[in-house]
Order: structure tokens, then sequence, then C-alpha cells
């Protein structure tokens, strides 16, 4: 069964002699609970299509549907409930916010939603990830390491059905970068969720069950 | 699905920026409360202004009462104090008024003593005290010299006065106290005890005595007319009854006020526009991470609601840190500034109408702007999706690189200028409104000259008048004699007098021979307009029309003979134009001649050159009939003489005359050196004189001068001042953003091998970078508003501005702006380097 449905996907930045074509025409399924990895040369359009994915940004064409939600047409604020509900997402330079601690970024999304944290799952979650005794601490007081897990596990406290990250080991070294990726295959198959993966690693993307290449905006 | 919106997670956001955030976010709540404060004293300063115009129509009305009813019976004064609307009441009985004829325009009612009633009226004794024996009086103090008295307790004299049936009397009274009343009061009492009352005019406080005025003060002091007439109605007597409303409640007047004011509170625009930027300025430094910081959040699920949100409760958070400051702030700069604005009270106006509501509007406008600037730029913000964010938040492409790829630390310093240009031009934008600010207020205030000011409106240096033409409204009176000819003696012997001038003037009936009755008749009767004669355009003044009436039927009048000498005939000759004859000096010194005074018009009004006129037994030849200005002439001249004819000669000839005639007036110019010590000399005669004087000091119109001129550009000097402070700390804000958002580069400049020296000499180079764009946008734009715009802006500014080229503010503020441009990065390298350098490269910003 196919939870990401993507359509003729088009996407194009900037005017005239400045136009980008970052998209043109993507076409992809993705099977729930599969790790997929996005492979391409830099500029090649994956970052575009995970964003297109996860709800970040808009195709000009196209059409994405995500377990079942279609995007195109969702208003501002149910793009906002979408990816604090539906999508993990891991950014290479984590995107933690500098102002709360780590328990405090961990359970954002449920923060922002107002519900209440599952304390059991939480616990599960920041032991696996081996953050139990970091919680109080501030991201800039964890290493690179340190800051991905707390990343990774504010991608999965809400439980979404989709884990989206965008070279999650890119800024890591590679003894680091190996344990990042564990941790975020092992707590996909935990969860049963969806891994959608951009990595520039080839050793990293045979993990995953399918590779999908881009290049210039299209899949090959 | 999380559906929900959970808007506390919000305020834990602010709580957690302000915590991490304390140098900008104190930068912000120091400019809210400069906001605040400009604010606070913009509508302090207005409220005053309001408030001060509708006391000077209370003055004008001469009570505090809101309804003054005249006229009235005891039984009718006591059933309208009863009314449900009525407040307190206070009452008056008067017995008649003062009608000697020296009291001029001036109304004074001769009323039994009652000290409530005194208060609302401002006139209880500062000297003595109220009437307790019998023919004792209390007076003003225009009255006292009107009448000439001595200012000496038990001082008997003749007072004449009439009673409510019009039959005038004379009785002698003893002085008991006196007070100064305000100078533009036509009113005034003059108190008596009841038992002097009752030996005067018995009866007068029989139930049927219609002499009771009663002052109401209501509840609800709108609408007076409307309730005056009601309160008459719901108590069943006549609506003919008299009554007069409060000028100060009037709805026209109290719009008067409003639109006086309105120029006060026009600074208030000013300060939105401005105030909008410098904070916008301040909040746009760190947009870049802003945006950033915004992308993550969306990323994350934060919707446009929870983020406005966030975005309303910081903007809050920084006003209502900023308000109390802000409010101490406007409160001390309007103690210092209204009481220069605003006078006649006795303590500081910024005490004196101390309210709360402009603190409410301050509070208003200040959160307003604050949240203008938070929340304007997130419009463009909410439109985009998070990757979009992101994307806008990315550096822009800093031009073309270097040809050979090689840099230099200038190169360097330009590319990070270069980088962020819209910071830096919202930076120089608001400096350059606070320096063309400064300019303008400061080239308006070196507009106005000293020197046309005192020539027209002190042609001479000191004027010292009798007590009795101290205003417009007194009448002169000849018998006074606040001012002798020893008095002009001693005053002349002053070493530090340099010319002394005397006027003196009598009244005189006379009688027009036919020749000149005739052509002032016929001189009235001509055509004023299309619709008028030139006598009937006088209509508004019966007086005048009276005494014109006199001479057309009888021939009579009464003229006003001037004796004069030195300034005054210089000012007589530069302003009052020949009509007939012309001026020779010797023969009008030879004590034959005189110049003739009629009508401020074309044409003779007068007698005519070479006609005699015979004063005393005695023969003149009229020299010359002028247009006579006699703005020189202190006080009024009686009623008889509204319409007369002014016949001008020599003192000496004049003394011969009217031997032992006081002086009127007297025109004296000293040598400036010798101006403290002279006025000491003067504030010492006055207080050693016992009786009033008029004194006009030149320091008087110098300090009206240099007020006036403050006050003009006082309001907008301060708000230019607190803005440049705020464009200044806008500027230090992004040199500061600019420093400490680079400790990365800084330490990936380091790790390649740039040393501290080279780092000092890149932030050094970027600081003088910095000061260099600022000058040359504000000198060029300065120099073309001062040379292009500011002559027409002073030409209409004011009949004693002259254009002078100044930019002083600029040059002021430019050294500033240099030395913050290197001090400020200089010091925030010092604070970014700490650390080791692996520390420093792994360090998220």
């Amino acid at each position: 069964m196919d939870i990401v449905t993507v359509q003729n996907l088009k996407k194009t930045f900037g005017k005239g002699a400045n136009k980008v074509e970052a998209l043109r025409g993507i076409d992809l399924s993705v099977e729930k609970g599969s790790f997929t990895a996005i492979i391409g040369a830099s500029g090649s359009g994956k970052t575009t299509l995970l964003n297109m994915i996860g709800g970040m940004d808009v195709p000009d064409e196209g059409e994405v549907t995500v377990d079942g939600v279609r995007l195109s047409g969702l208003k501002e604020r149910e793009l906002a409930v979408f990816r604090r509900s539906k999508v993990g997402f891991v950014y290479q330079n984590f995107n933690l916010v500098p102002t709360l601690t780590v328990r405090e970024n961990i359970l954002f999304p449920l923060s922002l939603a107002g519900s209440a944290p599952d304390t059991a799952f939480f616990d599960e979650v920041t032991s696996l990830l081996r953050l139990k005794d970091r919680l109080d601490r501030y991201p800039h007081e964890l290493s690179g390491g340190g800051q991905q897990r707390a990343a990774i596990a504010r991608a999965l406290i809400a439980k979404p059905s989709i884990l989206l990250a965008d070279e999650p080991t890119g800024s890591l070294d590679s003894k680091t970068g190996q344990n990042v990726l564990g941790l975020l295959k092992l707590s996909a198959e935990t969860y049963r969720q969806t891994l959608i993966m951009i990595t520039h690693n080839l050793e990293i993307a045979q993990m995953a069950g399918r590779v999908v290449r881009i290049e210039d905006g299209k899949i090959v | 699905m999380l559906y929900n919106n959970n808007l506390k997670v919000s305020w834990a956001l602010v709580r957690r920026d302000f915590r991490f955030h304390r140098a900008k976010n104190a930068l912000l709540v120091l400019a809210a409360a400069l906001v605040t404060a400009l604010y606070t004293f913009v509508f302090l300063l207005g409220n005053a202004v309001q408030s001060g115009f509708l006391l000077s129509y209370q003055y004008l009305y001469g009570s505090t009462s809101h309804i003054l009813y005249t006229g009235l019976t005891e039984s009718q004064a006591a059933l309208l104090s009863q009314h449900v609307n009525v407040k307190s009441a206070v009452t008056l009985s008067t017995i008649g008024t003062l009608s000697d004829p020296v009291l001029g325009q001036r109304t004074v009612q001769l009323a039994v003593t009652d000290r409530d009633y005194a208060e609302t009226v401002l006139s209880l004794p500062a000297e003595g005290r109220l009437p307790e024996e019998p023919y004792e009086i209390a007076l003003d103090e225009y009255t006292m010299g009107s009448l000439g008295l001595p200012y000496e307790l038990g001082t008997a004299f003749p007072l004449q006065w009439t009673d409510a049936a019009g039959e005038t009397h004379t009785d002698t009274f003893t002085l008991c106290g006196w007070w100064m009343s305000a100078a533009n009061f036509t009113e005034a009492c003059a108190w008596i005890t009841a038992d002097t009352a009752s030996a005067l005019f018995p009866g007068y406080d029989g139930e049927t005595a219609k002499n009771v005025t009663l002052g109401l003060t209501l509840h609800q002091p709108r609408e007076l007319e409307a309730q005056a007439a009601e309160i008459l109605r719901d108590q069943g007597l006549p609506d003919s009854i008299p009554y007069t409303t409060n000028l100060a409640y009037n709805e026209a007047r109290r719009e008067q006020a409003v639109s006086q004011a309105a120029r006060f509170y026009a600074p208030a625009i000013l300060v939105v526009v401005c105030g909008f930027l410098m904070i916008y300025g301040i909040i746009h430094v760190s947009s870049d991470s802003d945006r950033a910081f915004f992308a993550v959040l969306k990323a994350q699920g934060m919707t446009p609601r929870q983020i406005r949100r966030m975005l309303l409760e910081k903007g809050c958070m920084v006003t209502a840190m900023g308000l109390l400051p802000g409010f101490l702030a406007g409160f001390l700069i309007n103690l210092f500034v209204t009481g220069r604005v605003v006078t006649g009270t006795e303590i500081n106006p910024g005490l004196y109408f101390l309210d709360w509501p402009p603190f409410l509007a301050a509070a208003f406008c200040t959160l307003l702007t604050v949240l203008l600037s938070y929340l304007l730029p997130l419009i463009p913000l909410t439109r985009q999706t998070p990757a979009e964010t992101m994307r806008a938040s990315a550096p822009a492409k800093a031009g073309r690189g270097s040809a050979g790829g090689l840099m230099t630390l200038p190169r360097l310093a330009r590319r990070t200028i270069s980088r962020g240009k819209g910071q830096l031009c919202l930076s120089v934008g608001v400096m350059l409104l606070a320096a063309l600010l400064l300019n303008t207020v400061w080239m308006e205030y070196a507009s106005f000259q000293e020197d046309i000011y005192l020539a027209a409106l002190s042609p001479w240096d000191y004027s010292v008048t009798d007590g009795s033409a101290q205003t417009s409204s007194q009448r002169y009176n000849e018998a006074s004699r606040s001012i002798t000819d020893e008095t002009a003696e001693t005053f002349r012997a002053r070493p530090e007098v340099t010319s002394l001038s005397a006027l003196k003037s009598r009244e005189v009936e006379m009688t027009a021979p036919e020749t000149l009755r005739k052509r002032v008749v016929d001189y009235y009767n001509q055509p004023y307009d299309d619709s008028m004669t030139l006598k009937e355009s006088q209509a508004a003044f019966p007086d005048w029309i009276a005494g014109l009436d006199r001479l057309t039927g009888t021939g009579e009048y009464t003229a006003v003979v001037i004796g004069l000498e030195g300034d005054y005939l210089q000012y007589i000759l530069d302003n009052c134009p020949f009509t007939s004859g012309s001026f020779d000096e010797a023969a009008f010194l030879s004590g034959n001649y005189i110049l003739a005074g009629g009508a401020y018009n074309e044409g003779v009004s007068c007698p005519a050159a070479g006609e005699t006129v015979e004063l005393e037994g005695q023969t003149f030849t009229v020299m010359g009939s002028l247009m006579h200005d006699n703005a020189y002439l202190s006080g009024q001249n009686s009623r008889e003489a509204s319409f007369t004819f002014y016949y001008i000669l020599p003192l000496p000839a004049f003394d011969v005359l009217y031997p032992d005639s006081p002086v009127r007036q007297m025109a004296i110019n000293i040598d400036p050196a010798g101006q403290g010590s002279f006025e000491a000399f003067l504030s010492d005669f006055e207080s050693g004189l016992n009786r009033g004087i008029g004194v006009t000091l030149r320091s008087d119109y110098q300090r009206n001068f240099r007020d006036a001129s403050l006050n003009t550009v006082l309001v907008p000097l301060i708000i230019g001042l607190v803005l440049a402070g705020i464009a200044l700390l806008g500027f230090v804000n992004l040199l500061i953003t600019r420093s400490v958002s680079r400790k990365r580069a800084f330490a990936v400049f380091q790790s390649l091998g740039m040393t501290i020296a080279q780092l000092r000499q890149l932030i050094l180079l970027e600081g003088v970078l910095y000061a260099l764009i600022m000058a040359a946008v504000l000198v060029p734009v300065s120099v073309a508003a001062a040379v292009f715009v500011m002559p027409g802006v002073i030409a209409e500014l004011s009949w004693i501005s002259v254009y002078e080229f100044t930019l002083l503010p600029l040059w002021v503020l430019l050294p500033v702006i240099l030395i913050l441009s290197v001090a400020v990065p200089l010091a925030c390298l010092n604070r970014v380097t700490r650390g080791t350098l692996q520390e420093r490269l792994r360090t998220a910003e």
C-alpha cells in the first residue's frame, strides 16, 4: 500500500536568466513502512521533492498525497497541522530551537498542539536515542551527534506516519553518522514508519530498500 | 491529528526569547521606553495647553462656577441651589457697582463679603484681610491703581458708587485688604461687611430685593446653557432671570481649546511614523536569523496564528517593560517643557494639569507602534511556506567576486557591508530622518532674529507707567501720582540711563469751530466701502459714536492734550503719517506749535496745518495733522474721549499749561552694560513704592523673545533628539548584530591564519565604511534640503525669521556615528573571539 503518491510534480525557482527548474514532472510512489533513499547531485531537486512531500513547499504543478491527505489545496493552518501530525523531519543542520531545552525541543510539536505527551513513549524514545541525561541541556551544549539525536527524537515524538530526513548525517563524522543512521532506521522499524532519506552517501543509500536517483529534476 | 492550536506555547517561546536575547530585547525595551516617553510628553503637553486655554477662559469669565444667575431674591437663590443637578452653590449679595469714571471699562461690584464666593472668583485678599469692621473695604490692585490709592492698610478714601436703583452715592471707606487679579479680568468685587451694606443700602437683603448673584457648580458641566434653562424651569422660576455660563465649559470654547492644542498634539503623528521606523529598524537588523527561526517553527507545525500570537505577546512584553520608564521620562520632559509653554498657574503647569488620560493614550499608541513594527514584517512571512522562508533567510549574493580571486582586507570589508543592504539602508534612512528633523528645527530656531523683534515690539528699553494705566482695560487717572516729576528726575539721574522721555496727558473739554465741525462730519460721512460710511464702520464702538454725535450736534468734544519729548516724539514722527503740514523741530520746540492727531486713516480728520487751537487761553498754531497711532499710550482715555482729537506739544509747553501734572508714562533707554544694576534698581523702586506702577522691562521682551523662539521649536526639537537617540540605538544594534552573528565566520578566518590584529583591522575598516556610507547619504541630502527647501520654510515661518544656513545637528551627529562605527564592533570583537577556535567553530549562533 502506497503512503506517498507524487504525480507530475513540477517546481521552478527564479525568473528570467536566473530561472531554475528544480522539478520537471516527478512521479513517485512510496510504500508504507519502506525505507527509500533519494540520491542525486547537488541541485538535482532532492530537497525540493522532500519539501513537497513534507508539506514544506507547494508545487507549481502536480499532486502530492501523503497518508491519504492531498496536500494541494490545504490552507496554511491545515498544512501546519499536517506537518506536526503526519511528518517527522530531520535536517542536516538539525534546526533545533536554540532557546528551548532538549526536552522542550523534543516535545515542541506536541506543545504546538497543546497535547499531553505520552510519557512512556517519550521515555522510550529518549532512551533509544541516548538522550536521557541530556534532556535539560540547551542544543548548543550538545555535540553534533547529540543535536541530531534530539532532532530525531523530535521527529518521532508525534508518532508520524512518515519520516523525512534531508542528509541527516551530513554534518556529522562518519562514526556518529553511522550511529544516527542506525537509530533512525531502528526508530522507523520500531514504530513502523516510512522513511524517506536524502543522501549523497551511496553506502548509506544501499541500506535502503529502494533507491531513487534524481537528475536535473527528474527521476532516472 | 494534532489539530489543537495551543497558544500557551507562544508565551513560552516569548519568555525564553527574552532570557536568551537580553541585549537585543533590552535595546527594544529602551526604544519602546523612548517612544513611550515621546508620546507621554506630547499628550501631557497637549493636555496642559488645552486645559490652560480652558483655565484662561475661566479667568476671563471671572469665576470657577459653572453658571452664574444674577438679580435673584434670597428665596429664589435657595430654590435653585436645591436642584438635583447642583453639586455646590455660592451666593453674592451686591448693593451696586463702583461708578467712579476713572474705573474705565472695568465693572466692580460693591458686595457683601462671602468667603466661599470670593474663592470661586479668585478674589481673596493676599495683603490684609476681608472686611470685618463697618465701612472697611477690600479691593483688587487694578481698582486701587485706577483710583490712585496707596498700598497702605487703613487708608481712608471717598468712593463713588451707584445702587441697584440707579442712584449714585459717595461714601468714605477704609482699605482693609487687597489682592492681585488676573490682567484679563474685566469684572471684580469690592468687599464690604453685611452691616456696612445695610447702612449704605437699607433693605438690600430684604425678601423682595433682587440683588443676589448665585454661582452653581454642577455635577455634569456639559451643555450649560440647556442646564441653566432646565434648572430655572424645574424650580418653577421665570426664564427671564438672567444668567451666564462659564466660558471654560462652553462647547465652542472647548472646541477652540482643542484646536489650539492641536498643533501640540500633531507631533504624535511624527512619533508614530518615526517610532515605527526606529523599532522596526532594530527588529529588522536580525531579520535573517529571525526568518530562519520562523522557518524552523513553521516546519515543526507552528500555525500562522501561533506565530502571530507569539509576536503579539513579544510586542506586548516589550511595550509593558518600556512603559514605566517611558512614563517617567515623558513626565520629566513634560515638567521641564510645559512650564515654558503654558503659564498662568501658581505651580508648574506640568503638575497642575497632570491627568491620567495622556498616560493611557501614550500606552495605547506605544503598543500600536510596537505591534505595527512586529507584525508588519510578518505579513509576507505568513504567506510563505517553510521552504520559502528558509530560502528567503539564505544569504543574498554579494556581487561578483574579484577577478584574480585574491581577497584583501578592504575588499573583504566592502563585501561584508554589501551583504544585508536592506538593514543598512533602513538604518541610514532612519538616521537621515532624524538628521533632517533636527536640522530643520535647528535652522528654524537660528532664523529667529532678536534685533527685529525688539525693534518692533520694544521701541525703547523700559516703559514705566502710572498704576492706573497698567493695562489696556484701565482708564488713566489724571489725579493719580504714581510717577511724579521727581520720580522722573531720580530715574534720569541713574548712571545707566542714556535717555528718558516722559509723557503727560490731560483731557480737556473743547468746542470746535464750525469749519472743523463740518470738515469732521463730512470726513466720517464719506464712504468706507459700498455698504457703509466711515462713521457706520465704527458702530461697534458706541462711546465713539456718541462722541462724534456730540461734536456733530453741538461742536463740543473732549480733546486729549499730550505733552511729550524725546523717544515719544520720535515714535510719532516714525509711525504717524502727516495728512497736512510737516514737522519743523525748532518751531515745535518753541512751544508755539502743536501737532493735531486724528483718525488713523487717509485725509484730514482734525484741525489742519495752519489752523489754530486755543488751550487754557493760549493760542497754538497747528504745525501738521497726523494719522494718529495711539499704540504708544498706556491705559485708556475716558469714555467721553473715545472720540477725540489729540493735541501734541512739547513737555515744557504742557507743563506751562498744566503745572503739577503727574507723568502718565516714561520711556527709558540705558547703556546695555548696566542692565543688571538698573533692573535691580527698578525692582527696589517698585517694591518701595506704596502705589501701583507698571514696569515693562527690556529684559522681559528679550526673555519673551527667547522663550517664544525656544517654545516654537521645543517640542519638535525634543522629539528630534529622542528620535536621533533611537536612530543611534538602531545603528548600534546593527553593528552589534553584524559582529556577533559572525562569531563562526571570525573563527573560520582565524583558522585560516588571520591574526587578531588583521581581524581588528577588518572590523575597523568596516566601521569606517559604515560611517562613510552614512555621511555620503546624510551630508548631500541635508545640504540639499537646507539650500533648496529651508529658505521657503523659513520665509513662511515668522515675520522675525531670516534664513541662515546652518547644519549644526548634522556636524554633531557625524562624529558620533564615526565613533560608534569603530568602537562598537571593536568592543564586540573582544567578546566573540573568546574561547578556543574549535569551540567557536562548533557553536551555533
